[in-house]
């Protein structure tokens, strides 16, 4: 059986590390998830929900990949309006699936996702697109579209290990809480808020699919608190633009998750998960 | 001469510092809190060099005067729109001095200059006026009642809690943050000034210009002979005799000291002169005090000389900045033995923004500006995020009434702050934002990308449209 919650916060609360990767074994133990388990038993239980979250990672990818090809024949035809929608579009599975770049490939930031003014990816055009009203973008576009095609075949062929994802999954919830006072960083387009909707979805996808069964196993109440702070996430940034998010309760709320996740990691036989990778 | 010496240097940092709108904190878009085009100065290379009384004679800085210090530069004390846009005293008084580029369009008609009475901080305070006031230095200010630039205030006590709550919405403060604000404010020094004696007379060091520039000062007017420049600016009392004059600019305003104002134009209650050769042509004009173009010069040079300091800026830097985050971090080591929840969340909340802040100096991959040093950088984020989430365990743990939790994580980080931490960081500070060519790479490609969005600000210019001022009174509610 798992250590109930009450005992585990207790030995939260009087231990530090050492104490808590001690505590978490015998759970993990149990419920079969992690190293000692696999050992025992030759089984993978996050296997199945690693698997699961690939495939919703790679229809994400691939609906931006879909929306820059759509972006491309906009530049084509030479349609401002759709052209932006587009981009628009492409950024809702890119963002969702930085729990995955966060974890396992932090260096597609650098050719997707430049900031600020890299030659090519989404903000080089976001410039163009929404600053300059201009639509000689084709190159930048093509570049784009060749990153996003890359990383569409490294998810569906690099191996996904849980302890990759919830690093990925912390550092996300740990970025969601960065200031956006002077506007974010899709602020030409104004859809910073967008991209801080778009990665709670992807934290709620990846919490949801992978971690909050195993979690829950463990300690109800612990995963009962992460789905509330994610949930409060999503209810703060329901606000109609960035001017209405309260920020400082916003950082609150990521960093809280982020210890959530730290305190969980040991229950199912991770480590805890560190904020950047190096 | 030393004087000189660092005279020179000081011009240096002077000159270097950035121009035009090269330290911008770029603020864009059509999602701001604050208007588009705001200037708030943030990410200036060199900032006001803070002298406090207590160090400079020996001791240190009081628990009182790190609280303050915690809580000026805190955007928690403050409400409304400059909370949420992050602003705090210190956006302000940066180090205590001023902020000579602070520009809000609709609330500034000049840089440096802000209507405390606008419709955006409290429009409650409203008074459907644009009569901004210069940002002044509060160094000294401990000699400078009355308070206010007209001194309609006696205590700095109240005059500090009226800015907090009627000119910016904040809360009311408690008595105990309230004692500690006026003890970081009154523990700011002038500026060393080797020119002067301890009676505000030339020392022996200044040159010929100066000096006759120092006769001139103490010269009869033509048209009244009990008044001169040194019966309201009287050398022996910091240069101010704590009354309000009208001086041919619209009311009576009271008589801003002389100290260090070389670094503190603009001049006048709201900031109309940039030059202090303009300042004395216009007392010159309205006081027909009849100066050759010597005289004006001398008398220049003389003001000049008064207005000088030592070392007025320092070079931002890791340094500073930890110096800076464990000063205020000081004041856990007696908020969490006194189980004191409100300094706990105040230091908390404020060194964990500090912290993030700090983060954001060392670009990541996604930077396309900086190269090399990776490694560096990302080793240096990680220990600063890390420290992040270290504060917000202590908070965590406070809050439950785990207290020697929260002590236990603050030694680590005490640790930390004395090793792992400087350590990382200086390792990685030559790419950093720090460094005044990473600096300028970042910041000319970041203003080159929103220039591009300022066709789209313009047309979305909303945001900006409410905070400028009209007379028209707020809508009421309630009745």
């Amino acid at each position: 059986m798992c250590m109930t919650g009450g005992h585990l916060r207790t030995r939260v609360r009087s231990t530090v590390a050492v104490g808590l990767l001690l505590a978490a074994l015998p759970c993990a133990a149990m419920v079969g998830l992690g190293p000692v388990a696999r050992a025992d038993t030759g089984l993978a239980p996050l296997d199945a929900p690693i698997e699961r979250y690939r495939s919703r990672l790679i229809e994400d990818v691939d609906r931006s990949v879909m929306s820059v090809q759509k972006l491309r024949a906009s530049v084509a035809n030479g349609d401002l309006a759709a052209a932006r929608q587009a981009w628009i579009e492409a950024r809702v599975g890119w963002e969702r699936s930085e729990v995955f770049t966060s974890g396992f490939a932090p260096e597609l930031d650098r050719d997707i996702d430049a900031w600020p003014n890299g030659a090519t990816g989404f903000h080089a055009i976001e410039a163009k697109l929404f600053g300059a009203d201009r639509i000689d973008i084709a190159s930048e576009v093509d570049a784009l579209l060749h990153s996003l095609s890359a990383m569409a075949t490294t998810t569906r062929k690099i191996t996904l290990t849980p302890q990759g994802l919830l690093d990925g999954l912390t550092r996300l919830a740990y970025e969601v809480g960065e200031s956006k006072v002077d506007g974010g960083e899709s602020r030409i387009s104004g859809t910073s808020i967008d991209d801080m909707r778009n990665n709670v979805d992807g934290i709620e996808l990846a919490y949801g699919t992978i971690f909050a069964a195993a979690i829950e196993s463990c300690d109800r109440n612990l995963h009962a608190t992460a789905q509330h702070q994610i949930d409060e996430l999503k209810t703060m940034l329901a606000q109609r633009d960035l001017r209405q998010i309260e920020q400082e309760r916003l950082r609150v709320v990521s960093e809280e998750l982020v210890l959530t996740l730290q305190t969980a990691a040991p229950e199912i036989a991770l480590a805890r998960p560190t904020l950047e990778l190096q | 001469m030393m004087r000189r010496g660092y005279w020179v240097i000081a011009t240096c940092l002077l000159a270097m510092l950035p121009a035009g709108d090269a330290g911008a904190f770029p603020l864009s878009g059509d999602q701001t809190v604050l208007p588009p085009g705001t200037e708030l100065n943030e990410d200036a290379l060199y900032r006001p060099t803070e002298v406090f009384h207590s160090e400079s004679r020996g001791g240190f800085k009081s628990y009182m005067v790190d609280l303050g210090d915690l809580a000026f530069n805190s955007p928690s004390l403050l409400g409304g729109p400059a909370r949420s846009a992050g602003m705090s005293c210190g956006t302000c008084h940066v180090n205590g001095a001023g902020n000579p580029k602070l520009y809000v369009p609709g609330m500034s008609t000049r840089p440096g200059n802000f209507d405390t009475t606008g419709p955006l901080f409290n429009p409650k305070a409203h008074n459907g006026v644009l009569d901004p006031v210069r940002i002044p230095s509060l160094r000294g200010a401990r000699f400078l009642a009355p308070y206010g630039n007209d001194g309609r205030i006696a205590s700095l006590r109240d005059f500090v809690r009226n800015v907090v709550v009627n000119e910016f919405s904040g809360p009311e403060p408690s008595p105990a943050i309230l004692d500690a604000l006026v003890a970081y404010i009154e523990d700011i020094d002038f500026l060393q000034n080797p020119s002067l004696d301890s009676n505000g007379r030339l020392t022996a060091q200044t040159n010929a210009a100066e000096r006759r520039g120092e006769m001139i000062f103490s010269r009869p007017f033509p048209h009244d002979a009990t008044m001169s420049c040194a019966t309201c600016h009287i050398p022996s009392g910091g240069f101010v005799d704590h009354k309000q004059h009208n001086v041919g600019t619209g009311g009576l305003f009271k008589t801003p000291t002389l100290l260090n104002a070389d670094f503190n134009a603009p001049y006048f209650h709201d900031g109309r002169y940039d030059r202090l050769d303009q300042v004395v042509a216009h007392f010159d004009q309205v006081f027909e005090l009849g100066l050759t173009p010597q005289d004006r010069s001398d008398l220049v040079a003389y003001l000049t000389a008064v207005g000088d300091g030592l070392l007025p800026v320092d070079r931002e830097g890791v340094t500073s900045q930890l110096k800076e985050i464990n000063d205020f971090a000081t004041v856990l080591e007696i908020a969490i033995p006194a189980h004191d929840l409100a300094v706990i969340d105040l230091a908390v909340t404020t060194i964990g923004q500090e912290l993030r802040d700090l983060t954001e100096k060392f670009p990541d991959r996604r930077d396309p500006t900086v190269s090399g040093g990776l490694q560096e950088r990302l080793a240096a984020r990680a220990t600063l995020k890390d420290s992040v989430i270290r504060f917000r365990r202590i908070g965590n743990a406070a809050a439950a009434g785990r207290f020697d939790e929260a002590e236990a994580e603050f030694m680590i980080y005490r640790k930390m702050s004395a090793g792992v931490l400087p350590m990382l960081l200086t390792y990685a500070q030559r790419w950093s934002l720090f460094n005044p060519a990473v600096h300028n790479a970042h910041y000319a490609a970041l203003r080159q990308a929103l220039r591009q969005a300022e066709k789209s600000a313009h047309v979305l210019a909303a945001p900006a449209d409410n905070v400028v001022e009209s007379a028209a009174k707020p809508i009421q509610t309630g009745h």
